[in-house]
């Protein structure tokens, strides 16, 4: 997988310096901030769901709140819509306190996964309803509703009822519903999940187009890490109601921050380790019952010596073994410094695009590793055979505090 | 071998009774049942209504409309006829105005609090109503009930509402609401949650939810729990009798009166026919009615 750095984003990549601050961006000033969540705490019964969560989305941003269920992030979006309030803490919106602004007076609009549409309503109707419930003139109801539906491309759905529509149209008229009353932040409750692969990367495409004609800031809610690069400005990494990581996206798949962010955003591959040496741009890393590895890394000034390695299985090397190398003592490096490891192939499975390989190196050392292929039938890997595993220094990633 | 033996019986029986089915028998004795028990008393009941009534023979065999004409013509048996009626309609929009509130109050509890909330509406239900009217009129009884003892208690004057319409309706509304509830319930249980916070994210107020999402989507549950309603409050004997007395008469202790003490079997006969009719029709026309709504808010077509 070689994604990079979507083309409108002017941040330069980056291979050495891992940002470990929480956020990348400059503290804000209060009149970019359009929500912000200041020591959010939230318990249902006895299931601590947010912990003094802070959090600041700038106006027109996209931020995406990712997390596996139960991690809270629909539970931010509830709060920010104030269906419930929180235990401890407050929420802004364009940096004026809501704790007593009841929903229907929060000016919002929100998406929900299971589209929401009333059922008893035509398109137009639903479209109308943010409009009518303000008491909007007739003619002014329809050129809005109609300039809506325009921008999600299904004016010519206006008569329709839901249960007429697929669940693509109809949450674009969700869309649209949430849209017309102008509200100053668009919630989005995993809107795309019940759709299928396809048409939900197509409606990606689609928010992302709609996001930039009208400039609205929007909250994302996901359970989907390929979703949220694809669509973020900012991702926020949650966990058992903790905010692990915040930043763009380029950031938190390429430097995350924890091993949950890790191994939440794709890292297969997590091996826990010793820190054995420094030099001033690399470390070299004992792992349990394994080789050494080396890996670029700043040298921080966080002591512990206990840390996790991670690298994609994407970005390991596969080669045949080679006698002048001995892996099982110490470090073994290829000839521009990458660590080698040997081991043999336990399992390959064919996905299409690609052999996903796992190489057991000992009893308690497996790889896994994805190879591209362009040919099946060329493949030189069988199951059983001895192989060298290249490990670039530059794509691991070495998170302290194990 | 016991067991098999049971097991093959039980299985064979199972066979013959589906086999009935298939060729017929049980549905003919299902039809013949209700022929002989529930179409032909009503028949009868509804001729008796065209004989004539003799203070010593009980009635002649003498065809005459006077009976039913009566129920029209009479002023005394007309008033009690829209009496019955409009006691009923004003039950039935009580137990809507009231089976909200509870409903929508058990959908958002959970646990004990639903637990007791359901049996609590499901009470009247469970126990004889002669003992729930017994126990109004222990707190409404005028002079010595409870309700009496306390306004006096206070230097107030007790309202009457023992005898009274008042009485009725309470008796009326307490014993019948638990069906407006619980089709409430089964129709508010059905509203997806995320459509009430889609409504309110948009700026819908509590009021502006209810008139145009809640009431809308459940108005399915609504004409089911009123024609319930409706129906058992019109034909509802013993709350009016009990707790309105001889003063206050509806159709139903009417003509339980007339059979059972004036022996006018026909007169009786033919007030119980129309009420039966008069509730079928006012059935029909309601739920005609409420199709057409819906049709027109688009209910069916969504």
């Amino acid at each position: 997988m070689s994604k990079s750095v979507k083309a409108s984003d002017e941040r330069v990549p980056f291979a050495h310096s891992a940002p470990h601050t929480g956020s990348t961006s400059a503290p804000l000033t209060s009149a970019e901030v359009a929500v912000e969540l200041r020591g959010v705490s939230k318990q249902f019964g006895e299931v601590r769901v947010l912990r003094e969560l802070n959090l600041a989305v700038q106006r027109g941003e996209i931020l995406a709140l990712l997390g596996p269920s139960g991690s809270g992030k629909s539970t931010v979006l509830n709060l920010i819509a104030g269906f419930f309030p929180p235990d401890e803490g407050h929420i802004l919106l364009d940096g004026e306190l809501v704790d007593a602004v009841p929903t229907y007076r929060r000016n919002l609009g929100m998406v929900f996964q299971s589209y929401s549409l009333f059922p008893h309503m035509n398109v137009f109707d639903n479209v109308a309803f943010g409009l009518t419930v303000r008491r909007l003139s007739p003619e002014a109801v329809r050129e809005r509703v109609s300039r809506a539906l325009d921008l999600v491309r299904l004016q010519h759905l206006a008569e329709r009822f839901p249960a007429q529509l697929s669940g693509g149209q109809q949450q674009r008229i969700a869309v649209a519903r949430a849209l017309v009353v102008n509200p100053r932040v668009l919630l989005c409750d995993e809107p795309l999940s019940n759709l299928d692969a396809k048409l939900r990367k197509e409606l990606q495409v689609e928010l992302r187009r709609i996001q930039r004609d009208t400039g609205i800031t929007m909250i994302y809610v996901t359970h989907d890490q390929e979703e949220a690069v694809t669509l973020a400005d900012r991702i926020g990494l949650l966990d058992n109601g903790t905010l692990e990581q915040l930043g763009d996206p380029h950031t938190v798949f390429e430097f995350p921050r924890t091993r949950f962010v890790a191994e939440f955003m794709g890292y297969a591959n997590v091996f826990v380790g010793e820190i054995v040496g420094r030099r001033s741009d690399h470390i070299m890393i004992q792992l349990e019952d394994g080789p050494q590895l080396l890996a670029d890394a700043p040298v921080s000034s966080d002591d512990s010596s206990r840390v996790a390695v991670c690298i994609r299985e994407e970005r390991i090397g596969v080669g045949p073994t080679d006698t002048s190398s001995d892996p099982s003592a110490g470090l073994a490096l290829d000839s521009i410094g990458h660590s080698v490891v040997l081991g043999r192939i336990e399992t390959i499975t064919y996905t299409g695009l690609s052999l996903m390989l796992v190489v057991r190196h000992s009893d308690r050392l497996a790889v896994r590793v994805r190879l591209p292929i362009h040919d099946f039938a060329t493949s030189p890997y069988a199951v059983g055979s001895s192989v060298r595993l290249t490990l670039p220094r530059q794509h691991l990633r070495v998170i302290p505090g194990q | 071998m016991d067991a098999l033996e049971r097991h093959l019986t039980q299985v064979t029986s199972a066979v013959r009774v589906r086999g009935a089915l298939q060729r017929g028998w049980l549905p003919a004795l299902l039809v013949a049942f209700l022929l002989a028990f529930f179409v032909a008393p009503i028949g009868q009941m509804a001729l008796y209504g065209f004989y004539t009534y003799h203070p010593f023979r009980l009635m002649d065999r003498d065809i005459t409309l006077t009976n039913y004409l009566a129920i029209v013509r009479d002023p005394y048996i007309s008033g009690i006829l829209i009496r019955t009626l409009r006691l009923a309609a004003i039950a039935t929009l009580l137990s809507a105005g009231l089976g909200y509130i509870v409903a929508t109050r058990m959908r958002q509890a959970r646990g004990l609090e639903k637990m007791v909330l359901a049996l609590i509406v499901l009470s009247p239900l469970m126990i004889s109503p002669i003992v729930l009217a017994y126990a109004w009129l222990v707190i409404l009884a005028p002079n010595t009930g409870l309700m009496s003892s306390a306004f006096k208690a206070l230097g107030l004057t007790p309202p009457r509402i023992m005898f009274t319409e008042y009485g009725v309706l309470l008796g009326l509304v307490y014993s019948y609401m638990v069906f407006m509830v619980l089709s409430l319930h089964a129709a508010l249980e059905n509203i997806d949650l995320s459509l009430i916070r889609a409504a309110q994210t948009l700026g819908a107020s509590p009021r502006v939810v209810f008139s145009r999402i809640i009431l809308p989507l459940s108005l399915p549950g609504l004409v089911s729990g009123s024609l319930l309603v409706f129906a058992v409050s019109s034909s509802s004997f013993l709350m009016p009798l009990i707790l309105g007395g001889r003063q206050i008469p509806v159709l139903a202790t009417y003509a339980y009166d007339l059979a059972s003490f004036v022996l006018n079997w026909p007169a009786a006969s033919a007030i119980a026919i129309s009420l039966a009719l008069v509730t079928l029709v006012t059935v029909v026309a309601y739920t005609t009615w409420i199709n057409a709504l819906q049709r027109r808010l688009g209910v069916l077509e969504g």
